[in-house]
């Protein structure tokens, strides 16, 4: 097993380089110039020149990547053409209000889904399933902004219950941090929420049509040790995959939610990034996202072998 | 996993999950506020990205600049310069030699005081990437220092616009400490140290997040009233909070919910839900507001002809009204205004614009076309989607042009692109990025005075703005307002500049439009109307 996480976790460093030319070479060929971002829209083209000079923009594509890759490997993702701030500083700073709307938001996921996906499979084809699917249809339907803006306007604008925007540290203030992260969570929530209570209700009705799960009912199993005990532990790997897939996602594409409920997050630092192109900031992001995705998806296949004792690696 | 692990887990996921309930039912939104009876919390126009006022042209650096530092002039609201850092200042008879004495007690942020060497610093790298200092630049200034108080200003002819210029509401120059200052004009300084009424807090500062800004108590405001942004700069809170809330929806309702107590850029389609909360108010920041524009490039086929140039302006003159509904929606957030030298402006000018009213466009059109030999050639017109004003005004553009038989590629982007694809003098037949209209808009403020309308500079020889329209009479012109010495001649200077223009046309203008702002009428009070968001002077009511 170990041999095996350090087999992934070396084949990280080719992906990671990979990844990191082709950002590189996207933002080299795509549009858009800092410089001229930078010196704002007064600015003549003959001070936008100078500025890409200073910045280094005019140097060959070759010189750029290779002093970039040469810092990024010492640990330094170099510093926002901006705000001057180092780029690992910015990410920092914006990693917490992800992680934390990630958890907040699985949390919501597992606690609804689940359940749901098992009561669904358990009463397949009845009032209750049906129910279930209509849930899971419109949740998965419905856009984020629209449950967050509809959110906003009862829970925080007409019932003042809940603030309308901004994150605050579990760490500095527990409760305050609950109130900012119940809306967030739940919009980002109830779309996945519907996913993988679909995924759990396939998967558990494939289980509970196998003959062990009969012979089990046979023998006068009652149903929640059976669907709980049995059923649920095979089904998991499905379930469990799409969960690793819905981190990875959260992590980076919550976006709309980060905009919509001005949470610092690095959603919001990748798009202004791209928006403004902030070279450095987007690479640096980038190569971080990646990286946390090869994380994320290594978590996925090592919990394979814990849900099904078949699974083992070398 | 064995059992104890899973009973752990289950513990832990249901104990989290009735936290976030208990939070969802039970936290009101009273306890989940900041507190502090002097903070202001305002919601800025955008993120504050860029700390230096002179690397970039960004209005929130310049909202940033006012707070932190200040300035030697001022103006007060019947848009006349007046002293601000200085204690007294003499123009000799000629109009070639200027003294400027400094207020006493002047102090930085860092505890050292503000002396002549300080100014003349600042005034130097400012005049390097400003209109009104390249211009006085090119009268000859040489600025000097007497003593620790006292500075001079010597010209080779005399320039009208010097303490305007210096005193400008959007662009002035903001006096920093000689080390800052010494910055090369082209590379950003690295501090945000000013003698302004309020001090920039770098340790709070989130890029896309968070500003915060404190009290300077050394500061010393005049003792004049507070007439426009001349008079006293009385810090009243003793904090300022800026978050950045990038949803202009979310803005809107934090706003309603009093977790901000303003916000500077709503959206127009939001203004009636401000309007309809009785503890709201929205307020224009600028009378003459913004001018929606339309640049050509006029270098590259077709729009280098003047006739295909003045047959794409008339068109969206005809039918200004559409464009700035388009833009900005409600009519009490536009003006229809036919002379591009800005409506309400003290050299507003109607010469020449008859040929705008009562005519007929297609057949008028047509002519122009006829007589510039336009053959079909497609005009290239660069759509910033992510621009809803700009996005909106081209669609209409396009639509126009079609309807009149310009043939339109138009090509949707992103506003970063359009910023490189400016930059781009070959047309789109020679060069991929090429194009022959590109949107944009100015503050009205700018664009009133010759001098300081940057697109308004036709110098030959490619180095003006992009577009890079050619016309030395023109030129002439627009230069020859800086040696005027009465308003009698700088108006006549402004019609003569018309009548060119119309003949050139390097941009098209689109009227002018409001961006109000909106802010609770219980928490504030005191708001400094003149343009640029300020902070000073404003009162928290609890």
């Amino acid at each position: 097993m170990l041999s095996y996480i350090l087999r992934r976790l070396a084949a990280t460093i080719p992906t990671l380089l990979i990844v990191s030319l082709f950002i590189f070479s996207l933002l080299y060929i795509g549009g858009g110039d800092p410089a001229a971002m930078l010196a704002g829209g007064e600015a003549s083209a003959v001070e936008v020149e100078k500025i890409r000079e200073t910045l280094g923009l005019n140097d060959p594509y070759l010189s750029r990547y290779m002093d970039w890759l040469t810092a990024a490997l010492q640990g330094d993702l170099g510093q926002s053409l901006y705000s001057q701030k180092p780029v690992t500083e910015l990410i920092l700073q914006r990693v917490e209000p992800t992680a934390m709307l990630t958890v907040t938001t699985m949390i919501v996921v597992l606690v609804l889904s689940i359940p749901l996906g098992i009561l669904a499979a358990w009463q397949a084809g009845r009032a209750t399933d049906r129910a279930v699917m209509i849930f899971a249809v419109v949740g998965f339907s419905v856009p984020i902004f629209v449950v967050a803006y509809v959110g906003i306007y009862f829970f925080s604008v007409q019932w003042r219950l809940l603030p309308v925007q901004g994150y605050t540290s579990p760490f500095e203030d527990f409760p305050d941090f609950l109130g900012h992260m119940v809306l967030p969570s739940l919009a980002l929530g109830l779309t996945l929420s519907a996913l993988v209570a679909r995924i759990t209700r396939a998967s558990m009705l494939e289980v509970l049509s196998q003959h062990y799960i009969r012979t089990a009912r046979a023998k006068g199993l009652g149903d929640r040790p059976m669907l709980l005990r049995h059923a649920l532990k095979n089904a998991a790997v499905p379930i469990v995959t799409v969960i690793g897939l819905a981190v990875a996602t959260l992590i980076g594409g919550v976006v709309v939610t980060e905009t919509v409920f001005a949470i610092p997050g690095v959603g919001r630092l990748t798009v202004d990034a791209i928006l403004r192109r902030d070279f450095p900031v987007i690479q640096g992001v980038l190569l971080v996202f990646s990286f946390v995705y090869v994380l994320v998806n290594l978590a996925v296949d090592l919990s394979y072998s814990l849900f099904d004792p078949r699974i083992r690696y070398r | 996993m064995t059992k104890t692990n899973t009973d752990s887990i289950r513990r832990s996921v249901l104990g989290a999950a009735l936290a976030l309930t208990a939070g969802f039912i039970v936290v009101p939104a009273g306890a989940l506020h900041a507190e502090g009876g002097t903070v202001l919390k305002s919601v800025p126009s955008s993120d504050l990205a860029i700390l230096d006022p002179i690397w970039t042209t960004a209005q929130i650096t310049g909202e940033h600049s006012f707070l932190i530092y200040d300035t030697l002039f001022s103006i007060d609201s019947s848009g006349m310069a007046q002293p601000q850092m200085l204690e007294s200042y003499s123009v000799s008879d000629d109009g070639l030699s200027y003294t400027f004495v400094l207020r006493d007690g002047l102090t930085f942020h860092d505890g050292t005081p503000v002396e002549a060497a300080d100014c003349v610093a600042s005034v130097e790298r400012w005049s390097k990437r400003r209109p009104d200092g390249e211009m006085m630049n090119a009268y000859g200034a040489k600025w000097a220092v007497v003593d620790a108080r006292t500075f001079t200003l010597t010209l080779d002819k005399p320039y009208s616009n010097v303490e305007a210029g210096l005193g400008d509401n959007a662009r002035p120059a903001f006096i920093m400490r000689q080390e800052d200052a010494a910055t090369d004009a082209f590379e950003q300084i690295k501090t945000a140290v000013g003698s302004g009424p309020y001090m920039f807090d770098e340790e709070a500062w989130r890029p896309g997040s968070k500003v915060v800004y404190h009290k300077f108590a050394e500061y010393v405001p005049r003792s004049e009233p507070s007439d426009g942004f001349a008079g006293g700069k009385v810090a009243g809170p003793d904090t300022i909070e800026w978050t950045v809330i990038p949803d202009s929806a979310t803005a809107v309702n934090a706003l309603i919910a009093g977790e901000v107590d303003m916000v500077i850029s709503p959206t127009p389609d939001l203004l009636p839900l401000l309007d309809a909360d009785p503890n709201i108010e929205t307020m224009t920041l600028s009378p003459i507001g913004f001018q929606g524009m339309l640049r050509f490039n006029s270098l590259a086929t077709p729009t280098d002809k003047a006739g295909v140039r003045k047959a794409i302006n008339l068109v969206v003159q005809a039918h200004q009204e559409e464009y700035l509904s388009a833009m900005v929606g409600l009519p009490e957030n536009y003006r229809v205004c036919l002379t591009p030298m800005v409506c309400g402006s003290p050299y507003e000018t109607m010469v020449g614009t008859e040929q705008f009213t009562d005519v007929d466009v297609k057949a008028k059109v047509a002519e122009y076309l006829e007589e510039a030999g336009y053959a079909d050639e497609p005009v290239v017109v660069l759509d910033p989607t992510d621009q809803q004003a700009l996005h909106s005004m081209i669609l209409v553009l396009a639509q126009q042009l079609r309807d009149v038989g310009i043939n339109v590629d138009l090509q949707a982007t992103d506003w970063g692109t359009v910023s490189k694809r400016r930059t781009t003098k070959a047309g789109p037949a020679e060069d991929p990025n090429g194009y022959n209209i590109f949107p944009t808009w100015w503050g009205a403020n700018s664009m009133l005075n010759p001098i300081t309308n940057v697109p308004l500079n036709t110098a030959p020889g490619g180095e003006n703005w992009y577009g890079w329209p050619s016309d030395e009479t023109l030129e002439s012109l627009r230069l020859s307002f800086a040696d005027a010495r009465t308003e009698e001649e700088k108006q006549k200077i402004v019609d003569d500049i018309q009548q060119r223009f119309f003949d050139v046309m390097p941009y098209v203008w689109v009227g002018q439009y409001f961006a109000p702002m909106g802010y609770r009428t219980d928490r504030i009070d005191g708001i400094v109307s003149g343009g640029t968001p300020v902070y000073w002077n404003i009162t928290l009511k609890d």
